[in-house]
């Protein structure tokens, strides 16, 4: 099967300014590759300042890359100019962290929903344009639908407002969704049922999506492919699986432990954390860039940067600890 | 630790008006808190949790329908005290507050140590070199250095924000710090840190808390009760050890299930919407959602059934067990 969406060493500085002479570049993303089958889910994890969302943007094409190109079904798209994106701009979607600002207060389900119609000029008439609204809410398990079409935002909860904002990405039938940070602003009880709708939707329709979350417990459950990203750089990637179970880099490892479980003898003892608070990418450290939160950091650390190799079959890690062959 | 009752909440109701009608955000709660304890209060949003908390302290919004029952903190009953009272005599020097999202709320163009320092000078008249003094050394024991003092909101990131706002909670050494989702708008590597100092106070200081939150799993990370709320009313109080390794109600039993574990099944959820507090259903408020429902939840009220000394479960599915 063939890539759907590909980034080849994409890499997206933005130049901020310092003082009055001094510029400096914020490399947001350093260096990645991904790519992306029809159907499949890619997990993207990481913190704040990781540069994420800027991939997901990326790969949306909202923004072009400084350098390395981005790909969908086989077409280069890098420089394509935003005239002759309508087409992909169709095929792919985005699904939003913040279902309460994300959504216009003063529009109704039915406009929320049929607005991308209008915007590709899907459904002649507004007849034709109601029968898909009604699918995509029917779609999002929003039902009766007809109960939801006159309702505004903030008669929502979280959840269903979340479940409109998908209802939105997926009236085009796009074959490619970013949805970042889903359900981070939803309540616990309420996350899993989100991600197995996205989960059904993705079967029914074959979507590729691109998970972004800071939540490697939901990434396990929720993804095929999981790559960990650390300031601009993936530092560790391969089955959710397996990652969860021998993650490999102390970035992933130090993840892994923040997850709390709901265990009475959690109060007893301190949660091993990284250190330090996540490091700016306006001013990353040399050589790997992990260091100065690192435990186990050497000499070499702090020089070279560790290049992204396969350590065993399908599991990558960025890391001097695993010196390649 | 001492036995005796830090706070008593008995038949506390806190009600709402609203276009819709009246909003029954907090429906006749009654807990109790022991000394040094930290107790976890649970729910979804709209679960009336936060409503708790502002009951707690009194802190009533303008269109406050119904404030009733007793808040007993340290001998003294908060509902029967006026305003001023309360403001005077229970606020900040015995419970104090850390509210959802204050973080953000920071005076961005005061130094942080002077408003860490503030309620000292205000509601203590305590002299400037005294309140600022007591500043650093509370700083420190949330874990920040000195030179923290007199640096402005913007030069800090968002878990020394938030310790600062922790720092302010603690200055006039109260009773009860309530904090009320302290890192849900932080990175998970920040919340550890934040989880750790907190458990450092209660060891140390042996502060008592009440920690408010929607996710059970950081609830256990520091309660040693935990009170599950569902719809304005408590549904399943116990020790951590109880309500997380045998819940009995429903409700609980699902919130512990949606919580996703790195090992083990997939996460379960909570199906359906929290109901409209306006209306809340009949009977049982969670029967609509409650996969064990019996016609007796529909039509009435389960009582607050007690399974052990300390644990008590709100639901029809005990009614057998009684004693």
């Amino acid at each position: 099967m063939t890539e759907l969406l590909k980034l080849q060493d994409v890499r997206m500085y933005f130049r901020v300014r310092k003082g009055f002479f001094r510029s400096v570049d914020v490399k947001a993303v350093d260096g990645v590759s991904i790519s992306l089958k029809r159907g499949e889910t890619l997990a993207l994890v990481g913190e704040s300042g990781s540069g994420k969302t800027t991939l997901a943007r990326v790969s949306l094409r909202l923004l072009k890359p400084t350098s390395g190109r981005v790909l969908f079904d086989g077409k280069d798209i890098t420089e394509t100019p935003e005239k002759e994106l309508r087409w992909f701009r169709r095929r792919a979607q985005a699904i939003f962290q913040d279902p309460y600002s994300s959504l216009d207060p003063f529009m109704t389900v039915r406009q929320l929903v049929e607005e991308p119609l209008i915007l590709h000029k899907i459904g002649s008439t507004s007849d034709e344009r109601l029968e898909l609204v009604i699918r995509a809410l029917e779609d999002v398990k929003l039902t009766p639908a007809e109960e939801f079409l006159g309702k505004y935002p903030h008669m929502l909860s979280g959840g269903q407002r979340q479940r409109v904002g998908i209802a939105r990405a997926l009236i085009l039938r796009p074959e490619y969704i970013a949805a970042d940070e889903p359900v981070s602003m939803i309540d616990a009880s309420s996350r899993a049922e989100i991600l197995y709708l996205m989960r059904e939707l993705q079967e029914k329709h074959d979507i590729a999506f691109l998970y972004i979350t800071h939540d490697i417990a939901t990434a396990r459950h929720f993804s095929d492919k999981l790559a960990v990203m650390h300031l601009g750089k993936i530092v560790e990637f391969s089955e959710p699986v397996e990652v969860v179970e021998n993650p490999l880099h102390p970035y992933t490892q130090a993840l892994i432990d923040a997850v709390p479980e709901p265990d009475p003898a959690n109060r007893f003892r301190e949660r091993r954390s990284v250190m330090g608070e996540p490091l700016s990418p306006a001013n990353p450290p040399s050589g790997c860039n992990f260091h100065p939160r690192c435990p186990y950091a050497m000499e070499k650390c702090s020089k070279q940067t560790p290049p992204l190799i396969e350590i065993k079959q399908g599991h990558y890690v960025a890391c001097h600890l695993y010196p390649g062959e | 630790m001492g036995q005796s009752n830090l706070l008593s909440i008995d038949g506390l109701r806190l009600y709402y008006r609203s276009a819709r009608g009246v909003v029954r955000a907090v429906d006749n709660v009654s807990l109790t808190m022991r000394v040094g304890e930290v107790l976890g209060v649970v729910g979804e949003s709209g679960c009336g949790k936060s409503s708790l908390a502002n009951a707690i302290i009194k802190f009533l919004p303008p269109n406050t329908a119904l404030y009733e029952g007793s808040v007993v903190i340290d001998g003294v009953d908060v509902v029967r005290l006026d305003e001023d009272e309360v403001r005077r005599r229970i606020r900040w020097r015995v419970v104090s507050m850390v509210f959802q999202g204050a973080m953000n709320i920071l005076n961005p163009v005061i130094r942080v140590g002077f408003q860490v320092a503030e309620p000292l000078m205000v509601h203590a008249g305590a002299s400037r070199e005294e309140a600022f003094r007591a500043a650093r050394e509370v700083m420190r024991r949330v874990g920040l250095s000195d030179d923290v003092f007199n640096r402005y909101p913007h030069e800090l990131s968002g878990g020394m924000k938030q310790r600062i706002v922790i720092a302010t909670a603690l200055i006039m050494n109260p009773k009860l710090v309530i904090l009320d989702e302290p890192t849900s708008a932080l990175d998970v590597s920040i919340q550890a840190q934040i989880m750790n100092m907190l458990k450092r106070l209660k060891r140390e200081l042996g502060l008592s808390m009440i920690f408010i939150t929607h996710d059970i799993a950081l609830a256990s990370d520091i309660s040693d009760r935990i009170a599950v709320m569902y719809a304005g009313e408590v549904v399943e109080v116990g020790s951590a050890e109880q309500v997380l390794l045998s819940p009995r109600h429903p409700y609980t039993q699902k919130l512990i299930a949606a919580t996703p574990r790195l090992r083990g099944p997939k996460p379960d959820f909570v199906p359906g919407q929290p109901p409209d507090l306006t209306s809340p259903p009949s009977g049982c408020r969670f029967h609509p959602r409650c996969p064990y429902v019996m016609e007796k939840c529909r039509s009435s009220e389960p009582p607050s059934i007690a399974i052990e000394d300390g644990w008590s479960v709100k639901c029809w599915l005990y009614a057998g067990e009684a004693g």
